[in-house]
C-alpha cells in the first residue's frame, strides 16, 4: 500500500516537474520567440466608427459651428477628405440619431436657413449629391425615419433647449424637431474644434455674386494634379482583373463568352451581354423579358444600396485615390436611373461629356442597362495652380453667371494628366 | 530496471531542468528590468537635455492599460432602469438604437454610444444633510457607474454634481455625468460604459519610453511648447461605432503640462490637444 502511494505520488510529481518546466520554457526568451511564430498575430484594426455601410454618406464638405464665449466661431472643411471625414466621424451619430427621431418637417423662409447655419452648437453637411433621405438613413442606419425628399445640404443646430435638423430639398427649405438628440451631444461632438474662420457666401458682400451656401474658407484651396488611365487597358480574356470585374457583376469567368468586335469586347453570359471599349467604359443592356439578372428589391432606399454595392465593387475598387458619391437619383424615359460620380481629394470629377463614374437604370425590380466608367487616378506631388476665390468670384459676376456656386472639379477628357479649376454648378468653367 | 528507479531519475532530472529554466527566467527577467530601467532613465535625460523637465516619480511604471471592448447589454439596460426609477418600466425603442424606458418616477433613455439621459421625480433628490457626494454616487451606482466627483454646488433642495466614471480605478476621460436637481426632479445627463469590457487580446502596447517619444514627438507636431510635464494619468477614452452595439476603450495618457493638457494615445502615439 506505502509502495502504492509512494508510486502514485512520483508520478504526480513527474507531471507537475514537466508543466513546471514547460511554463519555465514559455516564460524565457526562446520560448516567446517560438509561440510568436506559432500564434496567428491579430493587429490593432483601424476603428472606423461610421462604418462600411455609411461610406457614401460622408459628406463632401463640413462646417460647424462653435460658441467661443458670447461669440460664435465657425470650422469648414472642404477639398480635404482626412480633415472632413474625420469632422464626419465624430458627428455621425447626432445626424443619425436626429433622422431617427425627426418628427413632422415645416417650411421655413431662407432667413430661417441661414439662422440655422448661424446656431451655436451646430453642424453642417454637404453631401454633394442629391441623395433621398430614406437612403441616408439606410446608410446611417437610422431606423424609423420618417422623413421623404431628396437632399443635398442639411443643419443640425441648437434651437432654444433641444436641436433641430434643417434640410433644403428643390430650393424649399425644411426644418424638424430631433426631440432625443441633445445639445450636450452636439457640443461633445464638436469639443476640441476651433474655428478656422470659413464663412458662407451670403456672410460675406465679397462673395454676393455666388450661390449663398458656397463655403468660403480663407485660404486658397489647394489640390494636387493627378494622373488618370483607363485601369481595363490591354486586360483581355483570361486576365485576372478583368475577371475580377466579370465576377463582380456576376458574370462568371467560367461561362463567358468573349469576342471582340471593333475595338470593343463584348462578354457573353447566357443571353446577357457586357461591353468594354477601348476608354475604360462597360456598359449592360437587358435584352426585354430574357433577362433574370439583376433582380432587387422593391424598396428604392433596397435599390440604391444594390446599385452602391455593384459600383463599389467595380469602378469604386479601381478608382485609386478617388472615391464614389451618390450623384442623383432621377426618373428618366426608361426608368430610375441611379448615379454615382467620383470626389477625388473632395472634388467632383466630370468624366468627358458625363459626370457620372456608374449609371444604373432599373425598370420595377429589375436592373436593366448600366453604364461605368472605369479610371484610375493617382496623385501627383506637385500642388495645382488654382485661381483665389475671390478671383474666381468676380470673373464668374464678369461672365454674368451670379448666383451659381462655384466648385472645383478636375475635367477628365481622356488625357491622362488633371489638375482642378473652378466651375460653377452649371458645368461652365471660370 | 525498475519502473520506480527509472521515475526517479526523470524525477532528478525535471528537477535539474526546472531549476535551470528558473535561473534562465530569472535573470533574463533582471536583464529586461535593467534594461528598461535604463531606457526610461535615458529618455528623461533626453526629454530635459530638450527643455522638459519630468520627474520620475510623475512617469507610470509600465503601461497597465490594455484595449478593451463591452457589448451593449439590452437585457440588462431595462433592469438598471427599472432600479433607477424604482419600478416596473415600458420599454420604448426610438430607433437608431436608442431605448426609452418609462416608470412611474420617471424616465431613463439609453443611447448605443452609452450617452443617456435620466429624468426622476422629486422624491429622488438627496435627503436633508445628506453629502452630495455619496448621494450622487449611490443614483449612479443603480445604472453601473462607478465614477469620482468632480465638482459640486448647492443643497439638498438644489445643485449640481459632475462625475467622471473610473473602471478598475482608471478613468474614462469621455464618460462624464452632470446629475442637476431642483424641486422638479432630479435629472442626469451624460455617458456610461455600455457593458462589462474585456481585454481585446494579441494588442502589444508601446513601452513607457516609447509612450514618452511619442508625446514630444507630438509636441513638435503640434508646434506646442512646454518646459515641465506635471502629471501623466493612464486612462481611457471611449469609442463606439455607428453601427453596432460594441464600445472600445482605447488607453490612453492624460498628460497635463505647464502649459496645455494632451492626450496620447498609447496604441497608435497620436498626441492630441485635450480640454482640461
Amino acid at each position: 500500500m506505502n509502495k502504492r502511494l509512494l508510486e502514485t505520488g512520483k508520478s504526480l510529481l513527474i507531471v507537475l516537474l514537466a508543466c513546471s518546466a514547460l511554463y519555465l520554457t514559455a516564460r524565457t526568451q526562446l520560448g516567446r520567440g517560438l509561440l510568436s511564430h506559432q500564434s496567428q498575430s491579430t493587429s490593432w484594426q483601424k476603428e472606423t466608427s461610421i462604418g462600411p455601410q455609411a461610406e457614401l454618406a460622408r459628406p463632401a464638405r463640413m462646417a460647424a459651428t462653435l460658441s467661443v464665449g458670447d461669440e460664435i466661431a465657425r470650422y469648414g472643411v472642404q477639398y480635404d477628405p482626412a480633415a472632413c471625414d474625420n469632422l464626419f466621424q465624430l458627428t455621425a451619430r447626432p445626424l443619425m440619431e436626429a433622422l431617427s427621431c425627426a418628427q413632422t418637417p415645416q417650411p421655413i423662409a431662407r432667413t430661417g436657413w441661414e439662422t440655422a447655419l448661424n446656431a451655436a452648437p451646430g453642424i453642417y453637411f454637404d453631401l454633394q449629391g442629391e441623395v433621398p433621405l430614406q437612403v441616408l438613413s439606410a446608410w446611417l442606419g437610422a431606423e424609423g425615419c420618417a422623413l421623404e425628399g431628396t437632399v443635398r445640404r442639411l443643419v443640425l443646430s441648437a434651437s432654444g433647449d433641444g436641436v433641430e435638423l434643417y434640410y433644403q430639398e428643390a430650393g424649399a427649405y425644411y426644418v424638424c424637431a430631433a426631440p432625443m438628440v441633445t445639445q450636450s451631444q452636439l457640443e461633445e461632438a464638436l469639443s476640441g474644434l476651433t474655428g478656422n474662420q470659413a464663412q458662407f457666401a451670403f456672410e460675406e458682400d465679397s462673395y454676393a455674386a455666388l450661390d449663398p451656401d458656397t463655403l468660403i474658407l480663407p485660404q486658397t484651396p489647394s489640390l494636387p494634379a493627378c494622373t488618370a488611365l483607363n485601369p481595363l487597358e490591354n486586360q483581355g480574356e483570361g486576365s485576372a482583373l478583368l475577371n475580377s470585374q466579370l465576377s463582380a457583376l456576376t458574370f462568371s469567368p467560367d461561362t463567358n463568352h468573349i469576342y471582340t468586335t471593333s475595338g470593343t469586347q463584348a462578354i457573353r453570359s447566357g443571353n446577357d451581354t457586357l461591353r468594354l471599349d477601348q476608354n475604360g467604359t462597360m456598359t449592360y443592356h437587358a435584352l426585354a423579358g430574357e433577362s433574370s439578372r439583376y433582380r432587387l428589391s422593391g424598396r428604392l432606399a433596397e435599390q440604391v444600396e444594390e446599385c452602391r454595392a455593384l459600383a463599389q465593387d467595380t469602378v469604386g475598387a479601381l478608382c485609386g485615390d478617388a472615391r464614389l458619391y451618390l450623384q442623383s437619383i432621377r426618373q428618366t424615359d426608361q426608368g430610375t436611373a441611379v448615379e454615382f460620380g467620383y470626389l477625388l481629394h473632395g472634388a467632383q470629377v466630370q468624366l468627358g461629356s458625363e459626370s457620372y463614374a456608374a449609371q444604373f437604370v432599373i425598370e420595377g425590380d429589375q436592373l436593366t442597362q448600366f453604364t461605368l466608367h472605369y479610371r484610375t487616378y493617382q496623385s501627383l506631388p506637385e500642388q495645382a495652380l488654382v485661381l483665389p476665390e475671390v478671383q474666381a468670384a468676380a470673373a464668374l459676376q464678369a461672365l454674368g453667371r451670379s448666383g451659381q456656386e462655384l466648385c472645383l472639379v478636375y475635367f477628365d477628357s481622356g488625357s491622362d494628366r488633371l489638375s482642378p479649376a473652378w466651375y460653377t454648378e452649371g458645368g461652365g468653367r471660370v | 530496471m525498475e519502473w520506480s528507479k527509472i521515475k526517479t531519475i526523470v524525477i532528478w532530472m525535471l528537477v535539474i531542468t526546472n531549476l535551470f529554466l528558473l535561473g534562465l527566467v530569472v535573470q533574463e527577467e533582471g536583464k529586461a528590468q535593467r534594461l528598461e530601467r535604463e531606457a526610461l532613465e535615458n529618455t528623461v535625460v533626453f526629454l530635459n537635455q530638450r527643455g522638459i523637465q519630468l520627474d520620475a516619480d510623475v512617469v507610470p511604471d509600465r503601461m497597465e492599460l490594455v484595449p478593451q471592448q463591452a457589448e451593449r447589454a439590452l437585457e440588462r439596460e431595462q433592469s438598471l432602469a427599472e432600479a433607477l426609477v424604482g419600478g416596473p418600466v415600458q420599454v420604448d425603442a426610438l430607433g437608431g438604437q436608442m431605448y426609452r424606458y418609462t416608470g412611474s418616477n420617471g424616465t431613463v433613455q439609453l443611447h448605443n454610444d452609452g450617452s443617456f439621459s435620466v429624468q426622476l421625480g422629486a422624491s429622488a433628490r438627496p435627503r436633508k444633510g445628506e453629502e452630495v457626494e455619496r448621494w450622487a454616487k449611490a443614483l449612479l451606482a443603480k445604472l453601473d457607474f462607478d465614477g469620482t466627483l468632480l465638482e459640486s454646488s448647492g443643497d439638498a433642495q438644489e445643485g449640481y454634481a459632475v462625475l467622471r466614471q473610473v473602471w478598475k480605478r482608471a478613468p474614462l476621460l469621455n464618460h462624464r455625468v452632470e446629475v442637476r436637481w431642483d424641486e422638479d426632479g432630479v435629472r442626469l445627463t451624460g455617458r456610461r460604459l455600455i457593458g462589462e469590457p474585456s481585454a481585446v487580446k494579441d494588442q502589444g502596447g508601446m513601452t513607457v519610453p516609447t509612450a514618452l517619444m511619442d508625446a514630444f514627438t507630438g509636441l513638435n507636431r503640434l508646434g506646442d511648447v512646454c518646459s515641465q510635464i506635471l502629471h501623466i494619468q493612464p486612462s481611457y477614452v471611449s469609442l463606439s461605432t455607428l453601427h453596432g452595439s460594441t464600445m472600445t476603450l482605447r488607453p490612453v495618457w492624460h498628460i497635463t503640462t505647464d502649459t496645455g493638457v494632451y492626450q496620447l494615445d498609447t496604441v497608435s502615439g497620436q498626441l492630441s490637444r485635450s480640454a482640461a
